[in-house]
């Protein structure tokens, strides 16, 4: 099976094998080491092998337990969380935290402790795992939860899949009354504006998010569309759509250009806003509707930035410097994140504001994202490695100085590609 | 309705579960990894809250294939569906080197699904019913790439065409499945171009052919025109391709 990360950059040569149950031991499958990885929707390298094997396990699917009445699921770490939405929203459960898209593993989630438009009430992924199962290469078994082996469940949430295969994982769901959710979208000019909308919401507002137009030079920086929501009552059939509408090929690479991507932010900006109640599919999942999106970009692939600062001015910094290089972002996404203490080791929100921005992979665009590198670190922010594929070693190891914690846990026969680049040696 | 499935762990067989457990029917899987059948079973039981019952055998002891029989109906008095799907992919290189090798797949693929269909066909003649058995388009003709596999399906399809031949007029089905390329832990190892199908998008058209006592079904349905293509084959043609 080839395989590639959601950005297709780095390109690296990859050969995925297939785990199917969990009675298999991955480290028999290969020789040398290998990484697990789930669907590979993770943009840049932490999905990818150094040593060019990597071990999917999206077959290994299966759900092992659901208790309806307390909203406890036990299933196989390769289940797709769209997978999952099937089984419990029928009995009115849904997922505690659940990323932008649905399209991941629950390994995958936990490997890289996902946040969601909800992470100033819920925090990230891990805050709701109860327990995880991790197989190592030696053959033995772990069993780690918050009160047995916390050390190996702080290392394996956001461990970015390297401290052994993650086998099965256990969830606490959240109680909804239907499939429906309440939103209001509301535009507005400036980060300013933004900042007054994102503290008068967060308390009574279960999910919020921004998207930005950060196509804009100078007039109507850091405008963009603030979308709150919070679950509906209203009842109605649970079905999880698949994607309407599939990118068979990758597209030329002309295609996304500074023009084009200002005209799509514009029209995106003064698009009509429908506030009410919305399925909760395309509010959580907007982009799942379009299959392989990622071919967009072309041969030379993106790279989505995404770094956590406590500083609203550095944001606009931020975009005012991408505009000015002509690095215009697709599609651009700004949150205020919340308190909640870090689930894993290696989690990667704090308190602050976390800005996404997907920029076409070529040369003047890594020159730019190495400037930023620099304003973050000197604010004290981090970049998220789950997003990443060219950060430099020393700003990985600025951004998280307590990376030397999970060498203890680490996988001899694991190692990602990543790691090898931000870590300097072999884990 | 009362399904029994023999191989239960293969990918095709857990789809088609999925299925008849989906719209209510009870099951009973039959599996040889006692851990994957139970993994299997808590998933269903799980996902659609039904009656999942197991029963760990392995099919490739042949002479146990009439005691697991007489056990399967004592724990379900009445079966209206069987699927067997259970068998080997055998490494064709190997098998020309040490041509003893073929034996074990021969048993697992031929000399077991014979007793068992023919255990099986004894039982329900009365109430009636159907039985599908997962063979392969690899049966219809000798080809160089894997023809000790498609040996043992041959003589399958012979074998089900027969008994067809001799339940016509009685209640009982046999349904003769044959899959294309199925991405399936038994073809990982092969190349997966635009002719592969997912499990989960061909188990909807078994289950449909079942339930209609379809004679011949093929996974996916297109694989009907290339295999009458590939049986017109002329063989001097045939002789100068690496199918």
């Amino acid at each position: 099976m080839n395989w590639e990360s959601w950005g297709r950059y780095p390109r690296l040569s990859q050969t995925a094998k297939a785990l199917y149950w969990q009675s298999e031991a991955p480290h028999l499958l290969a020789e040398g080491t290998y990484l697990p990885v789930g669907l590979g929707r993770s943009y840049g390298d932490v999905c990818l092998s150094d040593s060019g094997t990597v071990m999917t396990t999206k077959f290994m699917n299966r759900v092992i337990a659901f208790d309806h009445r307390s909203g406890h699921i036990r299933a196989e770490a390769g289940i797709a969380l769209s997978d999952l939405l099937k089984v419990t929203l029928p009995h009115g459960w849904f997922l505690p935290v659940t990323p932008g898209t649905k399209y991941v593993t629950l390994g995958g989630a936990v490997a890289n402790d996902v946040h969601g438009k909800n992470h100033h009430t819920a925090g990230t992924f891990g805050r709701h795992v109860t327990e995880l199962v991790l197989e190592r290469s030696d053959g033995r078994r772990i069993v780690a939860s918050a009160t047995n082996d916390e050390p190996w469940f702080r290392a394996t949430i956001g461990g970015l899949g390297l401290t052994g295969l993650i086998v099965e994982v256990s969830l606490r769901l959240k109680r909804v009354q239907g499939p429906f959710v309440s939103q209001e979208l509301i535009r507005f000019r400036s980060l300013d504006d933004f900042s007054k909308l994102t503290e008068s919401s967060d308390r009574d507002w279960e999910y919020t998010v921004a998207w930005v137009d950060a196509a804009r030079r100078s007039r109507g920086l850091g405008r963009g569309i603030f979308i709150r929501g919070n679950h509906a009552s209203k009842q109605g059939k649970p079905d999880i759509p698949g994607p309407r509408i599939n990118i068979p090929v990758q597209g030329p690479e002309w295609l996304l250009n500074p023009w084009s991507i200002r005209c799509f932010n514009n029209l995106y900006y003064h698009r009509p806003l429908k506030s009410g109640l919305q399925h909760f599919d395309p509010f959580f999942y907007p982009l799942d509707v379009l299959g392989h999106w990622n071919r967009l970009y072309g041969r030379r692939g993106f790279v989505q930035y995404q770094c956590a600062i406590d500083d609203l001015d550095l944001v606009g910094r931020i975009l005012a410097y991408c505009a000015k290089h002509k690095r215009y972002s697709f599609l651009s996404v700004l949150k205020k994140f919340g308190n909640q203490p870090a689930a894993g080791t290696l989690s990667f929100p704090m308190p602050g504001y976390t800005l996404t921005l997907d920029l076409p992979a070529d040369p003047n665009t890594l020159r730019v994202l190495d400037q930023l590198d620099q304003w973050v670190l000197d604010a004290g922010g981090r970049i998220y490695p789950a997003k990443d594929a060219r950060m430099s070693r020393d700003t990985f190891k600025r951004c998280f100085p307590q990376w030397r914690d999970m060498q203890p846990f680490m996988d001899p026969r694991i190692s990602s590609a990543f790691w090898q680049r931000v870590s300097g040696e072999k884990p | 309705m009362n399904v029994v499935v023999f191989g239960a762990t293969s990918a095709i067989a857990q789809a088609a579960s999925h299925f008849w457990a989906a719209r209510g029917d009870r099951l009973l899987l039959v599996a040889r990894n006692a851990d994957n059948l139970n993994a299997v079973a808590n998933d269903l039981r799980a996902r659609y809250d039904v009656d999942i019952a197991t029963h760990q055998a392995d099919l490739a002891d042949v002479a146990g294939v009439p005691d697991l029989v007489h056990s399967v109906f004592e724990s379900m008095s009445q079966v209206d569906r069987v699927l067997i799907a259970y068998g080997t992919l055998p490494d064709q290189e190997a098998c020309e080197i040490i041509p003893a090798d073929a034996w074990p797949h021969l048993t697992t693929n031929f000399v077991s699904p014979v007793i068992l269909v023919g255990e099986l066909s004894r039982r329900m003649a009365s109430h009636g019913g159907c039985i599908g058995v997962i063979t392969s388009v690899a049966g219809e003709r000798g080809r160089r790439s894997n023809y000790v596999y498609g040996s043992a399906k041959a003589g399958l399809m012979t074998f089900l065409q027969g008994m067809r031949h001799r339940l016509h007029g009685t209640k009982l089905h046999i349904c003769d499945i044959r899959p294309g390329f199925i991405a399936t832990p038994m073809t990982q190892h092969l190349k997966q171009g635009l002719l592969f199908a997912k499990p989960a998008k061909v188990a909807p058209r078994l289950v449909q052919a079942m339930d209609r006592g379809k004679s011949v079904v093929y996974l996916p349905g297109f694989w009907r025109w290339i295999m009458w293509v590939i049986r017109a084959m002329p063989t001097y043609i045939m002789h100068r391709t690496k199918l």
